[in-house]
């Protein structure tokens, strides 16, 4: 139930009075319905029932006959003999009643709850209310997630249901370990968010630390699980993202037994997992599904990716047109011959290829869905056969910016491929106004950045600086699955064993 | 600074090597081929000695004066008040010329061979500025920060070494001391004080470690500055191995060593790599420099603000790198000539006085007790 919100009248005995209040307050608002019943015997006594009519199915109104039914066969008496006291004194003592139900007294509450999707069942001549938690809304069944798709593996994706979201969590985690604390944010959107973690792998400095900053969130409403990112990370203008998004619950369930919080918001199926470090935008989930082997192979090659997507265009214009020296003769002359005839620099050549596919690339998320992917393929093939052709770039720019834009998609973690994306401008610049010079000092001070950030309080390199060797296990490569739930990352997570002490 | 957290013993041995070796991997083997000939690396050798009983000495100072030493809190606590920060005023100027000339060692580098038409301010003022800011983050953030860089410029120097197994012919290194053993002196004057002797100031720097880890402190350290003796030393022998006599008349004998490997047209261009552990190299000392010295003036002005002096000290040093040397010709004579010796005589002979003093006064928990019976 929510908190109240303002000082308002209590419930009154008086049922006209109620609905005055509630009329009132409820004016203009027309799918809020005010049915009136006849109860008791020869049906002498009133009972109203409010509830929004598009929150709530038309077969879960009648809640004053589920109500008069909770009295019969017990000491009220039956239930066409019911008196206004005989419901009062039955509900208020705690008898027996439907799961969902509340007795209130605020009508400020009885507002609240009744936009909430709650029936709230007023009678005459008692000064309280019966709440009966009902809301229906058609919803997205939980299905695989979009942007996180797997050969292998499971299926199930998170839905804009924060309830149904929390249950596939606490089935994967059926322990009392997993707490889930609850906030409300905002002052309309009254907007539920959860977080969730396991005591006894979460480090407490950790918690602390995140509760800290997540208090005063409740004054604002957050319509998405961005918003909750917004306001509890380290660094607002780095172009690197603090924090991890997942909408596959075995991922959020791996987080949160690495002693990571998850944060969900209702109405989003987007889960927040903090801290998130740098190492922990290389993995993706299907990294723990495959082989030992094929997973160490596609760590690196995401490592290579990395480096690709950040510095390949930027690398090119260096050796192009600071250091021909360093190109191997034979590549040169292929390069010179290629780029006879053009009037651009190696510099806006690449510019204007690299902002042609941001663009196309852009498009194709914009575009309807069977259209999209058909417009960026045939832009990207014609654009870059036209472009050849008219002399504007060169095929082995062409090569570069599409291996470019190849490796960024190899990144899994979109916040991280658009860091990158935004990156490789100023890398750009700095090697076509100081060749590798320039491109040294970028990479230095984008270094310097990453050493600096903190995630949740934490370096945001961890693992790499501070170095840890044994780390590297689970990031380079991905060692058998044996060793690394023998003795994974987080130290909390060690099982005791011979020789071991318990971290616990 | 803003991050004030202590150091680990395998940070502060990270700092080490980047303060020690930095960029003088690619400097030296020239004018220590050209010094000592084919001894060079026996100057090496000797040279690494005498740094080692350097850092004996900070280690001991460290030891017996604890968080409140550091160089300026050893020399005011065994030279007073007036003396002990009087005696910093030649240290401060010794890194006021240092810090320029690391500087101006990458300007040079880039004029010379890879960008000659780009004027050497902008190598200086960019490279500074890269130093200056990464010092303003604090010495926590530079200490993790060359945890990182440091493997990458050792494994660089080596590949270089290494891919260059085919032009070695070692009967070059024949006769030792060609030249008798006057040369090999000179050597170990130039390489005792570039870089080994000026371990002295890594004094300003021990004040941070952490107090959980002074045990493994001197072994850290020690280990640290071993890694840079052997890459020097190889450097010096594969210099001498690859060109012989030539050796001291290449200017970066490491880059020329790398722009020989696989000639003949082949494909592997890898003097790049030498250019990019230079830049490395040459970052990482002049960040070192800047916090040293950055710390001995807030010491010596009593400074709130421990980084307050890190952008003007940034600024002086890219207008000195600019003025200070007049030709390449000069920047030789003054970094090897005069640099090693005012380090030998001014560094390690103030750290060689300290370490007398502290010990002719004794314990100085004993003193007291002494005074108290």
């Amino acid at each position: 139930m929510t908190p109240q919100t303002a000082k308002a009248p209590a419930v009154s005995a008086s049922l006209s009075s109620n609905r005055a209040f509630l009329k009132r307050v409820f004016e203009n608002c027309h799918d809020i319905s005010f049915d009136h019943w006849s109860y008791g015997a020869d049906l002498g006594y009133e009972a109203l029932s409010v509830y929004c009519r598009t929150l709530v199915p038309e077969d879960r109104n009648p809640y004053v006959k589920q109500t008069l039914h909770d009295l019969t066969g017990l000491d009220s008496g039956a239930a066409a003999t019911a008196t206004p006291s005989a419901v009062g004194s039955y509900f208020q003592s705690g008898g027996v009643a439907k799961q969902g139900f509340a007795v209130v007294r605020e009508l400020s509450e009885v507002v609240d709850l009744v936009l909430q999707g709650c029936v709230v069942l007023f009678f005459d001549q008692w000064d309280g209310a019966l709440v009966y938690h009902a809301p229906e809304i058609e919803k997205r069944p939980v299905s695989e997630p979009v942007n996180e798709p797997v050969v292998h593996g499971p299926r199930e994706g998170t839905v804009e249901d924060l309830g149904k979201n929390l249950g596939l969590l606490r089935q994967r985690i059926p322990s009392s370990d997993l707490k889930i604390e609850w906030i409300s944010a905002g002052r309309l959107s009254k907007t539920s968010i959860a977080f969730c973690y396991l005591e006894p792998v979460v480090a407490p400095d950790l918690l602390a630390e995140f509760r800290r900053r997540i208090a005063g969130l409740e004054r604002y409403d957050v319509p998405e699980t961005s918003y909750v990112e917004d306001w509890i990370q380290d660094s607002a203008y780095s172009p690197f993202p603090q924090f991890r998004y997942t909408e596959r619950t075995d991922t959020a369930t791996a987080a949160l037994m690495e002693g990571k919080i998850a944060v969900l918001v209702d109405h989003t199926p987007s889960i927040l997992i903090a801290p998130a470090y740098l190492v922990d935008f290389i993995g993706s989930s299907e990294d723990y599904y495959v082989r030992t082997v094929y997973a160490s192979m596609i760590r690196l090659l995401r490592l290579l990716a990395f480096s690709i997507a950040l510095t390949l265009p930027s690398i090119y214009i260096a050796l192009s047109t600071f250091h021909s020296e360093l190109i191997p003769t034979v590549l040169l002359l292929a390069i010179l011959d290629t780029r006879e005839g053009i009037p651009f620099s190696a510099f806006v050549e690449a510019l204007i290829m690299e902002i042609s596919f941001e663009l196309l690339r852009e498009a194709g998320i914009r575009l309807p869905r069977p259209v999209g992917p058909a417009v960026s393929i045939v832009g990207a093939l014609v654009i870059g056969q036209a472009a050849i052709m008219a002399k504007i770039a060169s095929p082995i720019m062409v090569i570069v910016v599409a291996l470019t834009g190849i490796a960024s998609f190899a990144i899994p973690n979109y916040g991280m491929g658009i860091a990158l994306r935004i990156l490789r401008f100023p890398y750009m610049v700095a090697a076509a106004a100081l060749g590798g010079f320039g491109l040294m000092i970028a990479m230095l001070l984008t270094l310097l950045h990453l050493t600096s950030l903190h995630t949740l309080g934490q370096p945001y390199l961890t693992s790499l600086a501070p170095f840890r060797w044994k780390d590297m296990r689970d990031i380079v490569v991905r060692i058998p699955l044996k060793q690394l739930l023998r003795s994974p990352r987080s130290r909390r997570l060690s099982i005791p064993s011979n020789g071991r002490k318990d971290p616990g | 600074m803003r991050d004030s957290s202590s150091l680990t013993a395998n940070q502060l041995g990270s700092l080490l090597i980047a303060a020690s070796m930095g960029s003088a991997i690619v400097y030296i083997p020239a004018p220590l081929a050209q010094a000592a000939g084919n001894g060079s690396w026996l100057s090496v050798l000797a040279a690494y000695l005498f740094g080692l009983a350097m850092l004996g000495g900070i280690l001991y100072l460290y030891r017996r004066h604890g968080k409140e030493g550091g160089l300026f809190g050893c020399c005011r606590q065994l030279l007073g008040r007036v003396a002990g920060p009087a005696v910093l005023v030649p240290v401060v100027g010794m890194l006021f010329f240092a810090i320029p000339a690391i500087v101006a060692g990458i300007g040079d580098f880039f004029v010379s061979g890879m960008m000659p038409r780009t004027p050497p301010y902008i190598f200086c003022s960019f490279s500074l500025a890269v130093s200056a800011l990464t010092a303003k983050a604090g010495s926590k953030i530079t200490a993790r920060l060359f945890v990182m860089l440091v493997p990458v410029m050792v494994v660089f120097s080596l590949a270089v070494l290494i891919l260059a197994l085919p032009l070695y012919d070692w009967g070059r290194l024949l006769p030792i001391a060609d030249k008798g053993i006057k040369p090999v002196l000179h050597g170990l004057l130039i390489a005792g004080g570039f870089p080994f002797g000026e371990v002295f100031l890594f004094l300003a720097f021990l004040p941070y470690a952490s107090k959980e880890q002074e045990k493994l402190l001197p072994g850290r350290l020690i280990r640290a500055f071993t890694i840079t003796g052997v890459l020097m030393f190889l450097a010096a022998i594969c210099s001498t191995a690859a060109f012989g006599a030539a050796a001291g008349h290449f200017n970066y004998s490491l880059y020329t060593l790398a722009s020989n490997i696989g000639g003949s047209g082949s494909s592997q261009r890898v003097e790049a790599v030498i250019g990019m552990a230079l830049i490395l190299g040459s970052y990482m000392k002049a960040t070192v420099y800047l916090l040293i010295l950055n710390r001995i003036m807030a010491q010596l002005l009593g400074a709130k603000d421990e980084s307050a002096f890190i952008f003007p000290i940034a600024l002086v040093c890219v207008m000195l790198s600019l003025t200070l040397f007049a030709n390449p010709a000069d920047f030789l004579f003054q970094v090897y000539t005069v640099w090693p010796c005012t380090v030998l005589g001014i560094g390690c002979g103030l750290t060689l006085l300290l370490v007398v003093l502290s010990w002719l006064r004794g314990n100085p928990g004993s003193q007291e007790r002494k005074n108290a019976a």
